[in-house]
């Protein structure tokens, strides 16, 4: 159990090298570039700004109930942003792409690796891991940070929403509150551990892919471990991340 | 006898099971050399070393006297342009068209302009016999047309070796057949040198120039398709045989 977890990592860090080594090698391949950037970012979108809406409403709400105990409802729209932009637009956005894109990119390498299409592009001189690995890597490395600030938009637009509209308080309070207490470095760390993720979870999704074996159920079980791996690895490296950054 | 690739004591292990023991073999430019064998004899995984896919425990693979199983991944990339290789299921890319499969290592590496890349894999799909069918996606294609591909792919860089992995098997008689002529009709009029491995007599007599018969792990004969025939080794006589009785025995 420990050697496997050790031999895991161990291919996840050779894999991350060899995309290194790849990315500032020719060809590059700017369609393949923006076709991954598409399928991550934009087309992720949608699903990670209701996402952030609804985070951002339902935290404004549940915060004045406890804020109202000691009448502090005009720090609602401080705790609703400071949380989105350090911790759960990042946190968040992450799990949710590892969902929708990490495990797609498994079930895709995978299913490339289990019927020899990953053998053929290294018989037809291509290399695999620049190929298939290193576009969704950057794209993830890229699009993580906008999506997790799109969340927090959203998510703070949710918050306005509800203490404005359904607490009453004053638009003024909610913003002047919000300014005063959220500085641009808040915003700058949650995009660094955005970009992070974006790393975790396309490499681990690319990894579990690349080496699927053992047929369709081989890529499904890969896809569960990259899934769960990605999600895990994305958890604990905020808690290290963040006691390292405040 | 003008030798391109050589292949010297080959050994390859996965785990406690010793799939390769000690292969020799030479392969003659511009011949097509077959090698045949049981199914779990090691083939696959022989042909898999000579072009890379997998690395030896032991042995070499001489390409014009450089050995394969030792260069940089770079330095391979340039040598694997001389290769084409057709496999057993295809492994045709099913997010592409057929054109896009058939251009895919032209538009990697040539610096052909698109119409000429387009000319180039239409004359590939004329010569294997694919009808109008550029824009079909290959889950629509039935398994002989994907062979077809396969080869187009295989042959639309002019490589001067191509390997073939169990060209015929799944597929019916008589596409065989015509899979069989294609390759053999393909390599006479290209020139280039071949490495086939199957299973199938009929495949084998229907290619070969030359014939290496490979069990457990190592090359038992090799020889031409009339020397072949009239082996006295009696693994040869029972796998001619095509019979269970014999010192070839079936692991269970």
């Amino acid at each position: 159990m420990v050697l496997r977890a050790l031999e895991e990592a161990g291919g996840i860090f050779i894999l991350f090298f060899q995309s290194l080594y790849w990315l500032f090698r020719p060809p590059f391949r700017g369609t393949i570039f923006l076709q991954q950037m598409e399928f991550i970012g934009t087309k992720s979108s949608f699903i990670v700004g209701l996402t952030g809406l609804f985070t951002g409403m339902v935290f404004a709400l549940q915060t004045s109930y406890a804020l109202r105990l000691f009448d502090l409802e005009y720090m609602i729209g401080p705790s609703t942003v400071l949380s989105l932009t350090r911790e759960l637009g990042p946190v968040l956005t992450a799990l949710l792409v590892t969902g929708r894109a990490g495990s797609a990119m498994c079930t895709e390498i995978g299913t490339m690796r289990v019927t020899e299409q990953v053998d053929a592009l290294h018989t037809m001189a291509v290399s695999p891991v620049q190929y298939l690995v290193v576009p969704r890597i950057i794209s993830g490395v890229l699009m993580l940070p906008l999506l997790a600030a799109l969340f927090s938009l959203m998510g703070a637009l949710g918050g306005y929403l509800i203490a404005v509209f359904m607490l009453g308080q004053s638009p003024n309070v909610f913003i002047t509150e919000t300014l005063y207490s959220v500085d641009a470095n808040d915003f700058y760390i949650g995009l660094i551990k955005a970009a992070v993720f974006g790393l975790i979870l396309t490499l681990v999704g690319c990894y579990k892919g690349y080496r699927a074996e053992g047929g369709s159920a081989g890529v499904g079980k890969a896809t569960t471990e990259a899934v769960v791996l990605a999600s895990v690895t994305v958890l604990i490296s905020d808690y290290f991340l963040t006691s390292w950054m405040y | 006898m003008d030798v391109l690739i050589e292949i010297r004591d080959l050994h390859k292990s996965f785990g406690s099971q010793e799939v390769l023991k000690g292969v020799n073999l030479m392969i003659e430019r511009g011949k097509m050399t077959v090698i045949l064998g049981v199914s779990g004899c090691g083939k696959s995984v022989f042909l898999k070393h000579i072009i890379g896919l997998l690395k030896p425990d032991a042995g070499e693979v001489l390409l014009e006297g450089e050995d394969l199983t030792k260069v940089k991944e770079v330095r391979m990339n340039q040598i694997l342009k001389r290769f084409g290789m057709l496999f057993q299921n295809a492994a045709l890319f099913d997010s592409m068209t057929v054109e896009e499969n058939a251009a895919f290592p032209l538009v990697e590496h040539s610096k052909f302009s698109p119409e000429e890349i387009h000319r180039i894999v239409q004359e590939k799909l004329r010569l294997v016999g694919l009808p109008k069918i550029e824009t079909k996606f290959p889950s629509e294609l039935s398994g002989g047309m994907r062979k077809r591909l396969a080869l187009a792919r295989a042959l639309v860089m002019d490589p001067e070796i191509v390997l073939y992995d169990e060209p015929t098997t799944g597929l019916d008689p008589i596409v065989s057949d015509v899979i069989e002529d294609l390759i053999r009709e393909t390599q006479q009029r290209l020139g280039h040198t071949g490495v086939a491995i199957t299973h199938s007599l009929k495949t084998c007599f229907k290619l070969a120039d030359r014939v290496a018969m490979m069990e457990d792990g190592k090359i038992i004969e090799f020889t031409t398709p009339e020397g072949f025939r009239a082996s006295t080794d009696p693994r040869v006589r029972q796998f001619l045989a095509s019979t269970s009785k014999g010192p070839i025995k079936i692991k269970e």
